[in-house]
């Protein structure tokens, strides 16, 4: 299972996050709705990783009709 | 727990040569195996989707790599996979080179597939059972909760070299693969196919669009052989077995 550390950040933040959590159904704590949300940051920054240029998927197509797929 | 994908592979390569693979004998000899009888169409995303995703492709419909002319992307698949619930919870989880989509789909792991994870000739597929291995044992280098990895050339060569005693070389270095891993991990594993395999004459089936140089083709016998105690009748059965494992 997964370890968790401390972290500090501005307690200015940390009310807006808290207000935000009290008011909605979706998150318990403040701790759940940072994780969330930087999750969603890290998982948006992979994808940019993997995000094909024409040329390529072009590449990819033709061995996709190579092989009779396409 | 460890998931080994090896898409194609069938008992009826497997069988015939069980002396030649040492690795798939041993395991075979001493742990549940089993065939899957598929009851829909033997396609690779549709399957590799729903072993993950719990979900029929009746219900999800992702079937093929692509729509029309665009490629499928993951965003596109409307469906939760057992590795995004198990991530959410703070298990450490990965996932590389699954066939759900072109390039091949990669989850908290850098991996670059070959051939975008379409190897076609000798030399790319004998690379890519390089690389899939390399990737793997680096992993279990580290600890984790759960690692699903797959090779495709097995699919790949079954449709162009069906029958001949290349594909059985293949089938061996996949072997040999399996022993290296086998050898440094000792955990829960379940080594699976997402569909079996075929002469052209004989096959029940056409999932391709050209048939020139294709000698095989899929067939609705997958394969299983785990050290659990489970039986898996259809490939959703792991998305379900993977969730009491982990007891969520």
């Amino acid at each position: 299972m997964e370890e968790y550390v401390e972290i500090k950040i501005p307690k200015r933040i940390y009310d807006e996050i808290k207000k935000r959590v009290e008011e909605s159904n979706e998150f318990k704590s403040v701790e759940e709705y940072v994780t969330f949300v930087l999750e969603e940051i890290l998982k948006e920054e992979d994808e940019e990783e993997y995000e094909l240029s024409e040329e390529e998927e072009e590449r990819i197509k033709e061995r996709l009709r190579g092989l009779g797929y396409l | 727990m460890i998931i080994i994908g090896l898409d194609g592979a069938t008992w009826k390569v497997i069988d015939k040569n069980l002396d030649k693979l040492k690795t798939i004998k041993f395991l075979k000899e001493r742990y549940k195996w089993g065939t899957i009888y598929l009851k829909y169409k033997p396609l690779s995303p549709a399957i590799w989707t729903s072993m993950f995703s719990g979900v029929s492709p009746y219900i999800h419909n992702h079937w093929d790599f692509v729509n029309g002319d665009k490629l499928i992307k993951r965003e596109d698949i409307p469906v939760e996979f057992i590795w995004d619930i198990l991530y959410k919870k703070g298990y450490d989880v990965y996932v590389f080179n699954l066939p759900i989509t072109i390039p091949t789909y990669n989850f908290n792991v850098d991996f670059k597939p070959i051939g975008y994870g379409l190897p076609i000739t000798e030399e790319e597929c004998i690379l890519e059972i390089k690389s899939v291995t390399e990737k793997a044992m680096e992993i279990l280098e580290k600890e984790f909760d759960l690692l699903i990895f797959v090779y495709t050339a097995l699919d790949r060569y079954s449709h162009l070299n069906w029958n001949s005693d290349k594909l059985v070389m293949f089938y061996k270095m996949i072997d040999d693969s399996l022993g290296s891993i086998f050898k440094k991990y000792r955990g829960d594993f379940i080594l699976i196919s997402d569909h079996g395999f075929t002469d052209l004459e004989s096959a029940r089936i056409r999932t391709l669009k050209r048939y020139e140089n294709i000698k095989g083709e899929h067939d609705i016998d997958a394969i299983y052989l785990t050290n659990l105690n489970v039986e898996i009748n259809k490939p959703e059965d792991v998305f379900h077995i993977l969730k009491e494992y982990f007891k969520t």
